[in-house]
Parts: structure tokens; C-alpha cells; sequence
């Protein structure tokens, strides 16, 4: 029996409603078959999730695991991966058929890439497909690229297709990450190799109100958020070991601006939390323009600073009246910014 | 080849959690054919012969008479096989790698004979605290410098925590059986003067928080203080005379020995009084011995709060400092005027199983 070339892993911890979704979205893709294998890692559900992938059969690989959290899912199934390209898929998200497809015609061109990702439509639950997620498409040697280090996306974990060669170099993931395992191998991924993006929508991110780390617009419970603000320091800590230990250096500049992202939705987050006095909030906005100004306009750094000044005027609160009021008056689509792109993706980068 | 390990269960009245600690052991990801599970129930009383029946004969169950932890390690120790013995208390439970990860680690490294690692703290209302070392200290109780490390350090050797070499656990011998509860801190003391012991970055092991900890006991009932102020100045003298035995120099000694001291004179104060100076000289051996790098700022604020200690009657100081640490109130100046030092050792993450 040949190796099959993609290896598709699914992993899902009580998400038996969707799974089946899910599968036969691989199933569906129009991609010789022969060369795809289909990982399902069971971390521990207590749903029907078992009984659901019955129906499949032997068209796909089934592991049931005691219960880990992401990243010894993760680490289970690049264990049992036998492709040489490792496609992942969350079990609540779809593919679109082509994108096995348009995936191997895109290495056909760049062989070198360790990362391939793409674009995904938002999935609302009545079906509906949106193209409001965030996305910059930076390709080749990231780390070498002040500007592309920058704008360097964060991405859902339904988007990413790794080479095994480059992924061995990032394992095990550490096992504190019950959610942020995807988060900290595309975080480090361009330490290691090129990356490639395909500018096209292949697969459906299901937005619905029990993903881990879609949570721009709902309210959520305090405990999710301090939940995503935990696995969040912790994946920082575990970029910098990795890191420190793969002989970078984390007083470089650009290194450090790269870090900042994640303290800045910290912040974020925490001011949701707890409401930041106006000094604390104006020195979090203006550090927006003062990191990202290089891929902003002036008109753009100006509007930032002015925003920022109003906050030292108006407060947390009354600067989202403020922010309310003026989306009201425009009411059309806004072009994602660097900033507000940065702030909402991390929101989006499903855990 | 992997060595052949045994996990080695001790539990009493646990009847609600032993069968997650059995399950955590069965499930855990290390060929079945090399490992041994061994269940000492210490007379217990509930209906934890019933649970442990169902996993028959994939577990061994020694059956005794109620006679404390030290009785129970006593009894299941020379009834491992195993190059390598790993204990596990039934109230908690280990994460699937922990089997792997310190049967590597001990295979990897010849000079070490006891493996610790970091845990999760599981509350009863479902928060689960990850502590993570930040980096993964060896030690051994030959020098001050190692005494300090080892009390330093010493939280992560606890009963769910601990692997040793068997050789290793033969050297260490019986443990008093006085030690009702403790006995594990008298083994991984005498083990770590016998060899080095490595502690583990990852939390590998989940310690449950629930009402009927026999070592938490911190706002429990009087009878359980006392039986823990007992337990603690035996395992004091226990150590003393041990440590002697095997030759370590005097100063070492007092440094192991002062923590189990201080730690038993603050239960004795606050169940049965004393002086006033004692609170205050415990109270400052304690805050010495935990913050070793406390600033003088800190240092200030804590005479100062061991003002009152001075004048008053122990049990009346430490129930009123429990009463007003229990003040929401006070907890929230607390944290905004003057919040408890960071561990700087561990980093922790709160979070909640959805």
C-alpha cells in the first residue's frame, strides 16, 4: 500500500452534531482519493460523536483518546499521519470540493513552502457564506521581511496544510495549549520554512455560539474569556521557549514587535474584563500606530492617534458609543485596516 | 527496551474519584505489557472495594486495615516488580503522557532516582490551575544550596508527582508508620539525599481540591490540625534522626527540618495557642523561608502586620487574620494596593473545562 500524499486530520471534542459535515466535505473533495487519508482524533467526547462515524466505515482512520485539550490531539494525530502533507480541519468547519486541488497545484508551483493557508468564508448557522474575515496573503520567507513579519495573519485552523518535513521541526506541541496548539504552529512555522498563501475561499468557518475563539460581536461569559486570556499567555510563553531554545534572539526588534500582537489582545480582552482607566486605554490605542504604522497610511496613523485621543477624552466606555454611532452613520462595509485586522483575527483564529 | 514500571494507588474512602485515577492509568499512552497497576485500599469503608471489582484482573487490590498512608506504602512497595515505581493517591489523576514522559526521563538520565513534575490544581467548582515550571531543576540534599532547592521545590515531589527507581525506593526503606499522612514527603526527602531528583516542566498530574483532602486542611476541623501538627513533628524527628543516619552535615539538616517544624508550629498555635513571640517567630521563619528574595518594602509590611501577633493571643491572631483574609472586602485592597509576590518559578494558567 502506496502512502497517501495529504493526510487530513480532524480533530473534535464534542462536536458530533457537525462531525459528519465535516467528513464528507474530504470525502466530496475531487481529488484522487487513493492519495488522501482521513484522521479522526476523538479527544475524549461524551457526545455521539462515535456512533456518527460509524457510517463511514474504513474510509476513515477513528482514534478515541482520553480527554487533553488541542494540543495532544494534535500531537496523537501527526503521530498516527503517514502523508506527506498534513491538512487540518476543525470538526465544525467544511471544505470547499477544489481545495485538495487547488492546494496540490499551488505546491506544484512552490516547492519549498512548509505551510500552505488560504482564505475561508464565514458559515453562519442559516447558511449564509460572508467574506468579512480577515486576510493578508504574505508568501515566501516571512522572517525576513520587516513588513511581512507584520502583517503576517493569524489563521483558523480549518485553512492550514503543513509539509511533515517542517512540521517535525515544530513538535510536540506543548500540552498546556488545550486550545492555541494551531495558533503556536503557524506562529513559529516561518522560523522554519516559507510559507504560501493561496488568495482563494476553499473551505466554510462555521460561526456559531459555542466556538472557542469566535467571539467578536456576542458577549461572552467571563470565564471563556479568562479561559482564552490563560491560553494566550500561555502560548507566548511557549513561543518564547521555543524561541530562546532555536537560538533566536527575543530582543530583536522585529521579533518583539511580532510578540506584541498577543499582548495587545491581552489587553484587549482584559479591558473587557475590567474597564482600563483613560490614561492605561489611550496608551493601548496609540500603541496600535506606533507597532503597525509601517503598513498604515498617514491618513490612517492620524485617524489613529485622533482616535486615541479621544478616548483620553471620552473613557473606555463612551469611545464605543462614540465608535457605535459613527458605524451607524456609515452603515457600509469598512475596509479591514492593519490594526482592526490584527485585533479581529486573533478574535477568529479558532482554538 | 522500556523498563517495567508499576503504579503503585493508595487510597482510602475514595470511593466517588478512585475509579478516574484507575481509568487515568488504563487510558494512560504506555504499552500495557510493560506496566503493573497496584491498589492498596486502606481499609476503607465506602464503596471503593466495589469500584475498584469492575477493573479486575487488570489491577492488583491489596486489601488491609485501616493504618494510614506510611502503613499503606509499606504494605505495596515490596509487592512492585517494577524498575520503576510511580505512585498515584485515588483522589486524583494523571494526564494520558505522564507514564511516557518520566519513564523517558529516568532512562535518559542515569544519575536520577526520583522524578517530580508539575500539576493541575482542580477545584471543586471546575477551575482547573496549570502550573508549568519555568525550567526543570535537578537537586540533591548534599549542600545548603541543595536543601534550599529541594524546599523550594519540594510541592512538585508530592504523592501524585513521585517516580522512583525501585532500587532507589529500597535504599530510602520503610517509612514510621506514624506518618498517618506525609509519608510521601518522608520518602522523597531520604530519596533525594540518596540521589539527584529532577523535577519535570509539565503538569502531568491533576490534584483534586475537595472537602475531605487529608492534607488540606488549612480551615478544617481542630481533631484533623492536631492529627496533622502530630504527624508533621514525627516526621520532623523522623527525618532529623534519618538524616543523621545517613551522615548529612548538621546545618543541611536544620534547613530540611525547619520547614516541617515552622509549618507544625503555626497548627499548633492556631488550634492550641502559645506565646505570643512563638506566632512571631514562626510567622517570620515561614515568610523567610517562602520569600527568599522578598524586598524590603515587603519586609516592612510584614512586621508590621506581625504587630498585633505581639500583643495578642495566638489563636485569637491567626482566627481573626483567617476571618478577615475570608473579607471580600479586604481582598480587594489587597490586590489592588499590595498584591501577594508572583511565584517566579511556575507560571500559572486558570482555566474552565467547557
Amino acid at each position: 500500500m502506496t502512502a497517501p500524499l495529504f493526510t487530513v486530520l480532524i480533530d473534535t471534542y464534542n462536536y458530533g452534531r457537525y462531525i459528519e459535515d465535516a467528513v464528507r466535505s474530504v470525502l466530496a473533495q475531487n481529488f484522487a482519493a487513493e492519495l488522501v487519508e482521513i484522521l479522526v482524533v476523538d479527544d475524549g467526547s461524551t457526545d455521539d460523536t462515535a456512533e456518527r462515524l460509524k457510517q463511514f466505515g474504513t474510509a476513515i482512520r477513528y482514534f478515541h483518546k482520553p480527554n487533553g485539550g488541542q494540543a495532544s490531539a494534535f500531537n496523537y494525530g501527526f503521530a498516527q499521519a503517514r502523508g506527506e502533507f498534513i491538512a487540518l480541519l476543525d470538526a465544525d468547519d467544511a471544505w470547499l470540493p477544489d481545495k485538495l486541488k487547488k492546494i496540490y497545484d499551488a505546491l506544484q508551483q512552490d516547492t519549498r513552502a512548509g505551510m500552505i493557508y488560504h482564505r475561508l468564508y464565514l458559515w453562519s448557522e442559516d447558511g449564509e457564506l460572508s467574506k468579512a474575515g480577515h486576510f493578508a496573503a504574505i508568501s515566501g520567507q516571512v522572517t525576513e521581511n520587516h513588513v511581512a513579519l507584520l502583517s503576517y495573519p493569524m489563521m483558523q485552523t480549518s485553512c492550514l496544510v503543513f509539509r511533515r518535513e517542517t512540521l517535525q521541526e515544530l513538535l510536540p506541541v506543548p500540552e498546556v495549549l488545550r486550545t492555541q496548539a494551531d495558533a503556536y504552529l503557524t506562529a513559529l512555522v516561518i522560523f522554519v520554512a516559507p510559507v504560501l498563501a493561496v488568495d482563494e475561499y476553499l473551505a466554510k468557518y462555521r460561526v456559531h455560539g459555542t466556538n472557542l475563539f469566535h467571539a467578536a460581536q456576542v458577549q461572552v461569559s467571563a470565564s471563556r474569556l479568562q479561559n482564552r486570556m490563560a491560553m494566550r499567555t500561555a502560548l507566548v510563553v511557549e513561543l518564547r521557549r521555543w524561541l530562546a531554545a532555536h537560538g533566536k534572539n527575543l530582543d530583536d526588534k522585529d521579533v518583539d514587535a511580532y510578540l506584541k500582537q498577543w499582548q495587545m489582545a491581552q489587553e484587549a480582552d482584559s479591558y473587557l474584563l475590567r474597564a482600563p482607566n483613560r490614561w492605561t486605554y489611550f496608551r493601548h490605542l496609540a500603541e496600535y500606530p506606533a507597532i503597525y504604522g509601517e503598513l498604515m497610511s498617514t491618513r490612517h496613523i492620524v485617524h489613529e492617534y485622533a482616535r486615541a485621543a479621544a478616548a483620553l477624552l471620552l473613557g473606555y466606555r463612551h469611545i464605543h458609543y462614540f465608535d457605535e454611532a459613527m458605524a451607524a452613520r456609515k452603515r457600509r462595509p469598512q475596509v479591514p485596516s492593519a490594526r482592526q485586522g490584527k485585533a479581529s483575527s486573533d478574535k477568529t483564529s479558532h482554538g | 527496551m522500556a523498563p517495567y514500571v508499576s503504579v503503585l494507588i493508595d487510597t482510602y474512602n475514595h470511593g466517588r474519584f478512585i475509579e478516574q485515577a484507575v481509568v487515568s492509568v488504563l487510558e494512560q499512552d504506555f504499552p500495557t505489557a510493560e506496566r503493573e497497576i497496584i491498589v492498596v485500599d486502606d481499609g476503607s469503608t465506602d464503596n471503593t472495594a466495589v469500584v475498584l471489582q469492575k477493573f479486575s484482573p487488570r489491577i492488583r487490590v491489596l486489601r488491609k486495615k485501616n493504618g494510614g498512608q506510611a502503613s499503606a506504602f509499606n504494605l505495596g512497595i515490596p509487592e512492585c516488580r517494577g524498575q520503576i515505581v510511580a505512585f498515584l493517591d485515588g483522589d486524583d489523576w494523571w494526564a494520558p503522557g505522564k507514564l511516557h514522559a518520566v519513564s523517558e526521563a529516568l532512562s535518559r538520565e542515569a544519575g536520577v532516582g526520583l522524578v517530580g513534575h508539575g500539576i493541575t490544581e482542580v477545584f471543586a467548582d471546575g477551575v482547573e490551575r496549570q502550573e508549568l515550571l519555568r525550567e526543570e531543576p535537578r537537586f540533591r540534599i548534599n549542600s545548603t544550596a541543595g536543601a534550599r532547592i529541594f524546599r523550594r521545590r519540594k510541592s512538585f515531589l508530592g504523592t501524585s508527582r513521585m517516580t522512583y527507581r525501585a532500587e532507589l525506593l529500597k535504599r530510602v526503606g520503610v517509612a514510621p508508620e506514624a506518618l498517618t499522612i506525609q509519608a510521601d514527603e518522608y520518602l522523597f526527602t531520604v530519596a533525594t539525599v540518596l540521589a539527584e531528583t529532577l523535577v519535570l516542566r509539565e503538569a502531568l498530574t491533576f490534584y483534586r481540591l475537595h472537602g475531605g483532602n487529608a492534607f488540606q486542611v488549612s480551615d478544617g476541623n481542630p481533631e484533623a490540625l492536631r492529627r496533622k501538627y502530630k504527624v508533621l513533628s514525627a516526621l520532623a524527628c523522623a527525618l532529623k534522626s534519618k538524616l543523621r543516619e545517613l551522615r548529612v552535615t548538621e546545618d543541611v539538616t536544620q534547613l530540611v527540618c525547619e520547614a516541617v517544624v515552622t509549618e507544625a508550629n503555626v497548627i499548633r498555635l492556631t488550634v492550641d495557642g502559645g506565646y505570643p513571640w512563638e506566632t512571631v517567630r514562626a510567622e517570620l521563619n515561614n515568610y523567610r523561608m517562602t520569600n527568599e528574595k522578598a524586598s524590603l518594602t515587603r519586609w516592612i509590611l510584614k512586621c508590621a502586620t506581625l504587630l498585633p501577633a505581639l500583643l495578642l493571643p495566638p489563636r485569637m491572631f491567626y482566627a481573626g487574620r483567617q476571618r478577615l483574609s475570608r473579607n471580600s472586602a479586604y481582598r480587594k485592597i489587597r490586590e489592588r494596593c499590595m498584591p501577594f509576590a508572583e511565584p517566579e518559578h511556575v507560571d500559572r494558567y486558570e482555566t474552565t473545562r467547557p
